[in-house]
Formats: C-alpha cells, sequence, structure tokens
C-alpha cells in the first residue's frame, strides 16, 4: 500500500522503535540499580513516566491538528489535520492506558494504595476521558465533515488540562512524586534507563501515530474515490 | 456594538418569551432534579447524623444532570426547519447568537436550581454560613456548564445517539467545575477542610472566562465545518 | 459605503477578538493564582493522604506488580497493533471493491 517512501518510513520507525525497547528493557533490569526503599516496583517508573510524557504530548499534537482543521481552509491541509488527530488521540488513548495500568501497579507498593484523588492523577484521568470521548464522537457522530469539527472543537477543550498536569500542578503539590523535575535520578544507571525508556517509547509513539495517519490519509483518499465513482456512474 | 446587543436581546427574547409560554425547559429540568433529590435522600440517608456531609455532592451532581437534560432539550426548536441554519444565514454573528443561547440556557438552569437547591438544604439540613460562596459557586459553576454544554448540544444537535453523546462529551470538561463548585460549596456549610474558598471562587471565574472566550471562537468554526 | 461599513464591522470584529483573547489570558492568570496561594499548603484538598495507607505497602510482591505492569505494556500495545493491520486489511479490501467496480463499471455489486 501507499508510496515507496511511506512505507520505508514507517518501517524505518517501527524497527528503531523495537531496537531501542530491548535496549531500554535491558538497561531497566539490568543496567539499572534496584532502588533502596521501593524495591524493585521502582522499575515500573521508567516506563510509566515516559507513557504519560508521549501521551500528553499525542494529545496536545492533537489539539493543535484540532485547531489547525478548524482554522484552516485549504482541504488538503484539512484532511493532514483531520488524519494527524485521529491518529494522535489513538495512540495517546493507548498510552493513556499503559499509564493508568502501569500507575496504580507502582501505587500500590509505594503509596499502599491503588489510586488516590491526587491532582495530577485526576487531571491525567480527565484528558483520558476527554480523549476517549473524542474518539467516541467520531465513531458515532457519523464519520461526515461536521462530526469531525465537532470532535477538533472538543480536543481543543484539552489544552487547559494539559497546561495544568504539565506546569501548574508542580505548584499546586500533592502525592505524585516529581522525580525529573526536581532532579532526583542522581545514579547513572538509572539515568541511562530513565532517558532510554523515554527515547523508546517516543519511538513506539511515533511510529505508531504514523502508521496510523498513513491509514486515514488512504481511507479519505478511497472515500474520496468512491464518492467521484458514485457522482460519474451511481453506484449500484 | 450596539447591533450586537439589540441582535443578542433579540434571540434571548425570543427563547424566553417560547419558553414563559410552554415551560418546556424549566419544567422538565425541574421535575427531574427533584426526582433525582428524591431519589438521592433514599440512598444517602442511612445514617442522618452524616447527611450534612453528602449535601454538597448533591447539589453538584443534581445540578450537572439536569444541565444536561435542559441542554439536550436547549436546541429542538432550532432543529425543526432548519431555524438555526436561517438564524446563522441572517447578518448576526454566529458568537452572537451563542452568547445569547448560553445565556438563556444559564437563565433557565438558575431559575431550576432555585427550587432544586432550596430543597436540598430542607432535605439534607445544609446550614449556609456563608451565602456569598454558596450563591457565587452555583451561579459561577451553572455559567460554565452551560458555555460548554450549548456549545455541544448545538454541535450534536443532528447526531445520531446525542442524549448520550452530549454528557460523555462535556462532563469530562466539567470535571474542575464540579471539583472547584463542591469544595466552596461545602465550605460555605461548614465544612472542616483546609481550603482557601477565595481561591476556589476565582478558580471557577478563571475557567468561567477561559471556556467563554475559546466556545465563543469555536461556536461559528465548528458550525460552518 | 458598503465598504467604510465593512470596514467598520472589521475594527469592531478585531475589538471583539481582542476583547476575548485578553479574557482569555486574564482567566488563565486567574486561575494560575490558586496554586500560588496554596504553594505552601501544598495541598489540594488536605484529604488525599487519607488514601495511603503504609502498613499495606509491605504486604504485597513487588514483583508481581512489575511483571503484571510490564505483561500489560505489551499485551496493550500488541492489540492496538493487531487494530492497525486489521484496518489495513480493511483497506486492502475496500481497494478490491473499488477496483472491481470500476473495471466492470457498475456491474458487480461490491462484496460486502
Amino acid at each position: 500500500m501507499g508510496r515507496g517512501w511511506t512505507r520505508w518510513i514507517g518501517a524505518a520507525l517501527a524497527v528503531a522503535a523495537l531496537v531501542t525497547m530491548l535496549a531500554a528493557l535491558y538497561a531497566i533490569f539490568f543496567v539499572a540499580p534496584l532502588e533502596m526503599t521501593m524495591g524493585i516496583a521502582q522499575k515500573i517508573f521508567y516506563i510509566h513516566v515516559g507513557s504519560a510524557m508521549n501521551m500528553l504530548l499525542a494529545f496536545g499534537v492533537c489539539a493543535l491538528a484540532g485547531a489547525t482543521f478548524l482554522a484552516v481552509r485549504a482541504p488538503r491541509a484539512r484532511a493532514m489535520a483531520d488524519a494527524i488527530g485521529v491518529a494522535t488521540a489513538e495512540v495517546g488513548v493507548t498510552l493513556g492506558a499503559i499509564v493508568l495500568v502501569t500507575g496504580p501497579l507502582w501505587a500500590r507498593k509505594a503509596w499502599g494504595t491503588w489510586w488516590t484523588w491526587e491532582p495530577r492523577l485526576t487531571l491525567s484521568l480527565m484528558v483520558f476521558l476527554l480523549f476517549l470521548a473524542y474518539l467516541a464522537l467520531r465513531a458515532f457522530a457519523g464519520s461526515d465533515r461536521f462530526g469531525r469539527g465537532v470532535a477538533a472543537g472538543l480536543s481543543i477543550m484539552g489544552i487547559p488540562a494539559i497546561y495544568f498536569i504539565h506546569f501548574a500542578v508542580e505548584r499546586w503539590g500533592g502525592a505524585h512524586p516529581q522525580v525529573v523535575y526536581k532532579g532526583g535520578l542522581t545514579v547513572p544507571g538509572m539515568k541511562l534507563a530513565f532517558w532510554l525508556s523515554v527515547l523508546a517509547v517516543s519511538l513506539v509513539t511515533a511510529a505508531l501515530a504514523y502508521q496510523r495517519a498513513v491509514i486515514e490519509t488512504q481511507r479519505q483518499a478511497i472515500d474520496a474515490l468512491f464518492l467521484e465513482l458514485d457522482r460519474r456512474e451511481g453506484l449500484p | 456594538m450596539t447591533a450586537g446587543l439589540r441582535q443578542f436581546g433579540a434571540v434571548l427574547a425570543k427563547d424566553a418569551r417560547i419558553e414563559f409560554r410552554t415551560r418546556d425547559i424549566v419544567y422538565t429540568m425541574a421535575l427531574f432534579s427533584i426526582l433525582l433529590v428524591f431519589v438521592f435522600a433514599f440512598a444517602f440517608l442511612s445514617d442522618p447524623s452524616r447527611t450534612r456531609d453528602y449535601g454538597p455532592g448533591i447539589v453538584w451532581v443534581t445540578l450537572l444532570f439536569s444541565a444536561t437534560v435542559g441542554q439536550n432539550r436547549l436546541f429542538d426548536r432550532e432543529r425543526e426547519n432548519g431555524c438555526l441554519w436561517s438564524m446563522l444565514l441572517a447578518p448576526v454573528p454566529a458568537g452572537v447568537v451563542f452568547a445569547a443561547k448560553a445565556t438563556g440556557h444559564f437563565l433557565f438552569t438558575v431559575a431550576m436550581a432555585a427550587v432544586t437547591v432550596a430543597l436540598i438544604v430542607v432535605f439534607f439540613d445544609l446550614r449556609v454560613l456563608d451565602v456569598g460562596g454558596f450563591v457565587g459557586s452555583l451561579l459561577l459553576g451553572t455559567a460554565g456548564m452551560s458555555l460548554v454544554g450549548t456549545l455541544f448540544s448545538a454541535m450534536l444537535m443532528n447526531a445520531r445517539m446525542k442524549e448520550v453523546l452530549l454528557p460523555l462529551v462535556t462532563f469530562p470538561v466539567l470535571v474542575p467545575v464540579v471539583i472547584a463548585g463542591v469544595k466552596v460549596t461545602a465550605l460555605s456549610v461548614g465544612a472542616p477542610l483546609q481550603e482557601d474558598a477565595g481561591a476556589w471562587l476565582r478558580f471557577l471565574l478563571g475557567f468561567d472566562m477561559i471556556f467563554g472566550a475559546v466556545t465563543v471562537l469555536l461556536f461559528g468554526r465548528m458550525i460552518r465545518s | 459605503m458598503r465598504s467604510t461599513r465593512s470596514r467598520v464591522a472589521r475594527v469592531l470584529a478585531g475589538l471583539v477578538l481582542a476583547a476575548v483573547a485578553s479574557a482569555a489570558v486574564a482567566g488563565t492568570a486567574l486561575a494560575q493564582e490558586e496554586p500560588r496561594d496554596k504553594a505552601a499548603a501544598g495541598a489540594w484538598d488536605g484529604s488525599w493522604r487519607a488514601g495511603v495507607d503504609d502498613s499495606a505497602r509491605d504486604v504485597v510482591s513487588g514483583e508481581t506488580m512489575v511483571v503484571v505492569a510490564y505483561g500489560a505494556v505489551w499485551a496493550i500495545l500488541f492489540v492496538y497493533v493487531l487494530r492497525l493491520a486489521a484496518d489495513i486489511r480493511g483497506l486492502r479490501r475496500e481497494t478490491e471493491d473499488l477496483k472491481r467496480l470500476v473495471a466492470g463499471q457498475g456491474g458487480k455489486p461490491p462484496a460486502s
């Protein structure tokens, strides 16, 4: 399917993602030392934080794509923004599922509870639900341009939430550790494992989002061809 | 500018007159919310000494659900005969139409809430110590709900399953309003929270201003897409 | 006459836009003030600690948590990749339908 270079980029991203992921796993379990107070459960942290960062990034890109979709008039740019929007929303929700599964597993060991209504947790769950609603809107409100415009508007409403999770919560306090910004991670082995994990999850995100955007673009092309055929011949 | 105000007044007066003659939205919302309070009373009154703890939460859940019921009906008349399209074809800025509809919904919800909240205060034995905070949080919170709800109820007017989709879309956006609203309401009835009611009220005001700007800007864009 | 009116309208629209934008900025600033006031107290509602249970944390096994967590990560990614593969298969099928339609010129109906 598709032009040659699209395929090559997709394959290259996938291979890079897989290789870095394996390297990251090696670093997490064989290079990084065991954390003293939390023990082995701390090893969840590497993939959890990497996924959370990329989730916010994906949702942010989705919101920007939504804004572009509503602001721009050129059909090609709109179609592209739409494809990027749905791709990043789906990948972001997938990453969100990872964050919301790994987080409680870590918290059960570190805090002794699965969940607490602490600001960062609450807001993360909120944006996750918001982008689930985005996908539901696209699925049920019709695949026409109108439903996409509504979904794009909804994604823009995620921007304040993303902003608050990322910046304001730091000053708000709460139970959630802020290892990276507060300058934890002093042990070199841990640093290596952490940044490798972030890179690995980023590549996985890029590979999946790219593939999804390509699929969406091709679906748009096929839909356009069906419509054109219908206009000329009248479908049976 | 004055033209905008006149148009705003015309759309709002039209909605108010229809509502005053039929009482569709306020009646259904009020009846629904009263029944909701009735159900909550039986869900939570097992321990009479703690009814006051549940009061603020029930106020906000009732408000949120009833506002959503009202939003489902808000554009019913505009849907028939494509009235909304005619309204937007008229030389009236889309933002003005939106502001008028949202204000209408806000007024209807406040009318409904006046009855319901009084009922909750009686049933759940709430002692309102800080009337300003209590009323202020309800007004600011309702304004936020009206802005977000009106935008999406206009957008989903013709959608399949809009009754389900509307809360699905608005609730995640409105979570901060409920969090802040419950806190201020709880503080105003004397709940022992280590919180600053003024800060949460400012947060609500900030939410209303941000979403007021965002929804007014988005309405025209989204409806024409 | 027409052009001056439209210019006035444009200026008015710009003013409204500026007012709306400044409202958004002011709103952000207002919402921001909250953390500054509360930073010293460092509390969201002061009650989240109620959930933290120090005695419960040593009962569970960290190994189990790690295994389940990484298992879930792979499972979630695998499911999503499967979904993408299904999407691609669906696109191939639609392309075939389209080809048949174009070749038959409205002859045979599509398979689905």
